[in-house]
């Protein structure tokens, strides 16, 4: 499976989006690749967002991979999830399916 | 192809602009103690595009080549993209906490862009197309443009063709088949002396008799001709003193750096031309660019704020007053005036609307409104940020002082706060407070994009007070409305 993240851009964060980030690639380490979004070889899009605005969850970027994942704040797929837990949510999320 | 901030320093290199400041020449902006640290906030424009986590503000696709290009070189076409340039300046606010001065090049191509399809379509003219090839060139090389809007005036009370000295406006003094000739200046440029290009508009609408003054073009930063002369800024020469805490925020600056940029005699090829004599556009011009400028306020000073409640909330952990509920009330109000500037600039673009030439226009009334507030409000955070503080910020000791041999530990002992935090640090974030609402800054949040009066002008104009009457006397029952 190939992983591309997304960010949102970071105009104003509430959360810690390098951390996370760092936390969801190290916990994938041997279980899916990482990847560039503009290469075009994503499975899935984890789409980081800084707060619940969500910017970055938009068509543009969602097309450039079969499914996505989207952070928004202390959110997963708009269900909450503590800072602390997200990177372990997402990767569960991964892996499931 | 998106340079990244190295590669615009090395960009600069190349240019070899007239620059003087104290009475010097600076050979290098790169290197000058002067302009370094804007040189530094400027290329932080260029990194945003290089960093995954900022690139989805920095970077857009062009409309006309459809390749990914700065969005400082973006010409916006949806409220979204508009919003996109506010989220970008607040990001790039709270990174660099300073003006990084690219913006105002940004503006100057969205309001010439729509311009200069409105003068063709009247007048027949061919500048919209020249418009389009200068900014094509402008993505492609991801240049960074001044844009050069305020003349000296001398007399405001007088037009600019009734001035005792004809040069005190920008303005055409020769007309030849393969371009023109300009003479004057153009004051308080914010990034002149770096940036690639410089694109001047005129500052005033004009009538008949101001025709020569109505003139709009774009010149290479070191064409023949041009003269920069740097301002200086309040604690300027600590730049000198070879340490970097008293500076407060070294590494990018306090503002952006503003020059006078002088154009003695220059020559302009006539494709670079993009307004000439058409002075019944100037007003426009100006209205669309200090609109586009104005728009910008509540990002970037919202995240500059954030920096500034940021060193408020440490300076008040250093000194044992964290906890107090005056502070945290002060800090509360400093939240609230910054994200009210925040929802102003995100008004403006979320109201704004399609113009002929394509591209989007934010909401004038809403833009000037977020303006006026930012002339007010940054005083009063800098005002809070300078209560929380305390007294410090304007008597501590210098880094010399501080790393003197014999008092040196002395002053360590007497600067410190809470136990187990370096007397240093306090200091540091002391001089960033002191340095962030200093006289500089503060002139700058009132006048940059256009003093306050001419933000009253703009908004009274756009108020509708008719319908706002007819709406009371409808309801107090008055003449049958």
């Amino acid at each position: 499976m190939n992983v591309a993240l997304k960010y949102c851009g970071s105009c104003n964060p509430r959360i810690d989006l390098p951390r996370v980030a760092t936390q969801v690639r190290e916990r994938l380490a041997g279980q899916a690749g990482i990847v560039s979004l503009r290469d075009g070889l994503a499975d899935v899009v984890v789409i980081l967002n800084g707060c619940p605005t969500a910017c970055a969850d938009r068509e543009d970027v969602r097309a450039r991979a079969a499914r996505a994942l989207v952070v928004a704040g202390e959110s997963v797929d708009t269900v909450w999830v503590a800072e602390s837990e997200l990177a372990g949510h997402v990767v569960a999320q991964l892996l499931s399916r | 192809m998106m340079m990244n901030g190295e590669q615009y320093r090395q960009s600069l290199r190349k240019l070899k602009p007239e620059i003087y400041y104290l009475g010097q020449r600076i050979d290098s902006v790169v290197d000058h103690h002067a302009t370094q640290p804007h040189v530094n906030a400027a290329a932080a424009t260029y990194d945003l595009a290089h960093d995954p986590e900022t690139e989805d503000l920095g970077c857009v696709q062009s409309h006309l080549s459809g390749e990914y290009i700065s969005r400082f070189t973006h010409i916006h076409h949806s409220p979204s993209e508009l919003v996109a340039k506010v989220k970008m300046l607040r990001a790039l606010g709270q990174r660099t906490g300073t003006c990084f001065q690219r913006c105002v090049g940004h503006d100057a191509l969205n309001a010439l862009f729509s311009v200069t399809h409105d003068v063709d379509a009247k007048r027949g003219t061919s500048y919209h197309g020249r418009l389009l090839d200068y900014l094509r060139m402008v993505q492609q090389n991801d240049l960074m443009v001044d844009g050069a809007m305020t003349d000296p005036k001398g007399d405001r009370s007088l037009p600019p063709s009734k001035q005792a000295d004809p040069d005190l406006y920008l303005h055409v003094v020769e007309r030849r088949p393969d371009g023109i000739v300009v003479r004057g200046a153009k004051a308080h440029q914010t990034g002149a002396v770096n940036s690639h290009e410089i694109m001047a508009m005129p500052t005033n609408a004009m009538g008949p008799d101001d025709a020569d003054y109505a003139v709009s073009f774009a010149l290479p930063a070191d064409a023949p001709g041009l003269i920069y002369v740097f301002g200086r800024q309040g604690n300027d020469t600590r730049r000198l003193e070879g340490g970097d805490i008293d500076l407060g925020n070294a590494r990018y600056g306090i503002v952006g750096g503003e020059a006078l940029v002088i154009f003695d005699n220059v020559f302009v090829p006539a494709e670079r031309v993009f307004m000439c004599g058409e002075h019944e556009f100037a007003g426009s011009l100006v209205e669309r660019f200090a609109s586009y400028h104005r728009q910008n306020y509540g990002g970037c000073k919202a995240g500059v704020a954030d920096v500034l409640i940021g060193a408020c909330i440490a300076v008040a952990e250093m000194q044992g007053t964290a906890k107090a509920t005056h502070i945290r009330d002060k800090v509360t109000e400093m939240v609230h005036l910054s994200e009210t500037l925040y929802c102003g600039s995100l008004a403006c673009s979320l109201e704004s609307s399609r113009l002929p030439s394509g591209n989007y226009f934010v909401d004038p009334l809403l833009a000037n409104t977020t303006k006026l507030n930012v002339t007010r409000f940054l005083y009063e955070i800098a005002r809070l940020a300078q209560d929380i503080s305390g007294g410090f910020i304007a008597t501590t000791p210098s880094q010399k002082d501080l790393q003197h041999p014999k008092i040196g530990p002395l002053v360590n002992k007497y600067m410190q706060g809470v136990a187990g935090v370096p007397a240093e640090h306090r200091i540091r974030i002391g001089r960033l407070i002191e340095n962030m609402t200093g006289g500089t800054a503060l002139a700058e949040a009132m006048h940059g994009a256009g003093s306050p009066q001419a933000q009253k002008v703009m908004i009274l104009r756009q108020a509708n007070l008719d319908h706002k009457r007819r709406l009371a006397l409808r309801l107090a029952g008055i003449n049958g409305e």
